[in-house]
């Protein structure tokens, strides 16, 4: 069975901010929210390196565990969804979230917050497949079209990546085997240094 | 005449109190299990949805 996961190639990212614009334009996403974030690590520094950030779709996660109303879902192919008409807006998956990914709208004054919002790797909603109620809450349906996530399908250098895990896990294989060594921006030595 | 009223009030508190019971079936809240409504994409086949997939990525993704 595939399961769908994104992967951006931090040694590719050129912090074009195109994903990030994609997203919002596809999506109509409202002012406040972003899906999807470019990060940049070591900023300004030589060296610097920039990873397009969204929800991971996580195997196991954590904002399911802890939702109190129960209102996530994952599909047969790994992408975590969730049910707007159900969503209280408490904010425990955005606590729970390693990668700050549940974003809500402000719709009141005094900062009441709206319906949580996330990446849905362009897969809509528990709506009706490609319909105008589908969109307004969800966003566009690509997977129903049977395209993938618009970020990664026009990331100018191809550094990011979205898809089944297994292939996308083997163009990063054959990258890192072509640059002759293991990436630098992930893994051990960069989150602990050699010591470690 | 009291017999009569003393009668209905025995029958409407009866009836009253009749209406004051305890649900004797609990409602098991299972933790985790979704709640939502249903996602008319989970009914598709999941099988050519992959396959449909898996080819846009080779058409769209690939390394050029």
């Amino acid at each position: 069975m595939a399961r769908m996961k994104f992967l951006c190639d931090a040694e590719r990212c050129i912090e074009c901010n195109s994903c990030v614009t994609a997203c919002k334009n596809e999506h109509e996403v409202p002012w406040g929210v972003n899906r999807r974030r470019v990060v940049v690590l070591n900023d300004g520094v030589p060296g610097e390196k920039s990873i397009s950030v969204a929800c991971m779709h996580c195997t196991d996660a954590p904002c399911a565990a802890v939702c109190p109303v129960d209102c996530f879902y994952t599909t047969d192919d790994g992408i975590v969804l969730h049910d707007k008409d159900l969503c209280i807006g408490c904010g425990y998956c955005f606590y729970a979230c390693p990668f700050g990914a549940p974003q809500y709208p402000q719709q009141k004054a005094f900062g009441v917050r709206g319906k949580m919002d996330k990446c849905t790797f362009c897969a809509g909603g528990p709506a009706k497949n490609l319909s105008d109620a589908e969109f307004e809450k969800y966003g566009r349906n690509r997977i129903a079209e049977g395209k993938l996530p618009l970020c990664a399908e026009m990331c100018s250098t191809k550094a990011l990546l979205a898809g089944d895990g297994d292939m996308v896990a083997d163009i990063y294989r054959q990258r890192v085997l072509k640059r002759g060594g293991r990436p630098q921006s992930w893994g051990w030595e960069t989150a602990y240094g050699a010591q470690g | 005449m009291k017999q009569l009223i003393g009668l209905a009030v025995l029958i409407s508190a009866a009836l009253a109190l009749s209406a004051c019971y305890e649900s004797p079936g609990v409602t098991v809240h299972k933790a985790g299990v979704y709640k939502g409504s249903k996602d008319p994409l989970l009914q598709s086949d999941v099988q050519s949805r992959a396959e449909t997939l898996q080819k846009r990525f080779t058409m769209v993704q690939t390394d050029r």
